[in-house]
């Protein structure tokens, strides 16, 4: 029962929380969370009491489980944020995991493993785009879309993860499918497809862009000249 | 070989585009004519400068080159105004398509920058693997990797079947003797027979004999017609008659 969980220790709710994150592999979702704290028999675990000299920090238990869980998410980072610590619970690809910081993240950028996992080519970032707003896309349709040969930037962008074969077309020749994967969200920070940019606002973007330049006119109305030529027509 | 990919340009529409925005042109209305020659240009100069010229780069010529003809043909006076379609049609909304992405290719690429400093935790043991293989040093390696490998080396080799390579000790000269032999004693033979019950290297062997006999002009070869049985004279048996 989660109600069960919500009368423990306010610090142990915050411990339990954070070390279920701390242990997953890959982003955690609050979903599960839930079903974990909901399943358990919280009172057959002997937790000591942690012995604060701080105040028990104040939660509001009439909250539904999933914003509960939130809010215990944010008092875990408030800890961390009011310690300095370099890293903090992120929401990202449909869960919670742990991550750097921002004032700590520019360091570990620096380490010469992590230099170049973050860098895609012009080329990658284009087939990546198409294959993120398309999927599941075949190949000769990003070559469609792009006006050039992309086998080998599929292939380079399977290797680094940021997609996945997702199936095959029931057409002519069963092209396969391709469709971004979770290191796609995670690389840039997204917790899911619909947090990218709208295609349509991109769309209108580009749309008035491309309209022709049209010849300014400046009218100064305060111009005594325009009054002069007003009268001079008139006449 | 080197693969030259020029610096602006991912492939033809990239480089319509670059014309488009430098002449400021209205991307509904292109200039066909000058934009063909533009491109055409553009391909002399590549291949100037012995950069492969891909296919795209050939269709995207002929797709122009194909336009521009389309838009000098006459209208049909018949046909109302709107049913003509304007033969640009499909390659602007190509480019605008191709447009759409380069937008947000741009605005991911910002995106990893403002997410930099983002380092997951995980349990990273394919990375781990990855990392340790490309960093291994000498150093590192003790005499247990040595036996190791050893024994991997050994055990490699094992299952691998030795096949003895019988070499047949046949000499042409041999032959050429015998076939001569015959030859001399029959006046006149069927290839064939020559050939009939041996194995594949001896037919070989018998066969360059014969070539060699024939170039040598001691024996003389006919045939009466295209496949028909090849037959073999003795040089004297010719001159006799």
């Amino acid at each position: 029962m989660f109600e069960k969980f919500k009368q423990l220790n306010h610090f142990t709710q915050l411990r339990i929380i954070e070390a279920l994150i701390f242990a997953s592999e890959e982003p955690i979702s609050v979903e599960s969370i839930k079903n974990l704290l909901t399943s358990l028999n919280i009172f057959e675990y002997d937790f000591q009491t942690f012995n604060s000299t701080e105040a028990e920090p104040e939660i509001d238990l009439s909250d539904e489980p999933n914003k509960y869980i939130t809010k215990l998410i944010e008092l875990v980072n408030n800890d961390y944020d009011k310690n300095d610590r370099p890293f903090r619970i992120v929401e990202v690809a449909g869960g919670y995991t742990f991550a750097t910081n921002e004032k700590y993240g520019r360091i570990v950028s620096l380490l010469p493993i992590f230099k170049n996992k973050k860098k895609l080519t012009k080329p990658q970032l284009e087939t990546l785009s198409i294959i993120a707003y398309n999927q599941p896309i075949t190949k000769p349709e990003i070559e469609k879309i792009r006006g050039v040969n992309s086998g080998e930037i599929v292939n380079s962008l399977l290797e680094k993860n940021l997609i996945s074969i997702v199936g095959r077309r029931d057409s002519l020749g069963r092209p396969l499918l391709y469709g971004t994967t979770k290191e796609f969200l995670k690389l840039f920070g997204l917790n899911s497809l619909d947090d990218l940019p709208k295609l349509n606002e991109i769309r209108n973007i580009i749309d008035e862009r491309n309209k022709p330049n049209l010849i300014e006119i400046k009218i100064d109305f305060d111009d005594t000249k325009n009054q002069e030529l007003d009268s001079q027509i008139d006449s | 070989m080197y693969k030259i990919v020029l610096p602006n340009f991912e492939g033809p529409l990239d480089l319509l585009l670059y014309f488009i925005k430098r002449d400021e042109i209205n991307i509904y209305d292109i200039p066909i004519a000058r934009i063909t020659e533009e491109f055409l240009n553009y391909i002399k100069l590549m291949q100037i400068n012995d950069i492969e010229v891909t296919s795209e780069f050939i269709l995207m010529a002929s797709l122009l080159m194909q336009i521009k003809a389309q838009m000098l043909l006459p209208k049909n006076q018949n046909t109302s105004e709107t049913q003509i379609e304007d033969p640009r049609k499909a390659l602007v909304e190509q480019l605008i398509e191709y447009q759409i992405f380069k937008e947000i290719s741009e605005s991911l690429k910002n995106k990893i920058e403002l997410h930099n400093h983002l380092f997951y935790r995980g349990i990273y043991e394919s990375n781990i693997k990855e990392i340790s293989d490309k960093y291994k040093s000498f150093k590192q390696l003790t005499t247990w990797d040595l036996i190791k490998t050893y024994y991997e080396v050994i055990n490699r080799n094992k299952n691998i079947e030795i096949q003895e390579v019988k070499i047949n000790p046949l000499k042409i000269e041999e032959e050429i003797e015998k076939i001569k032999s015959i030859v001399n004693k029959e006046g006149q033979i069927n290839f064939n027979s020559l050939l009939a019950g041996k194995e594949k290297p001896l037919i070989v062997v018998a066969f360059i004999a014969v070539l060699e006999l024939v170039k040598q002009k001691q024996i003389f070869a006919f045939q009466n017609e295209y496949g028909s049985e090849i037959i073999i004279f003795s040089t004297s048996f010719i001159n006799q008659n």
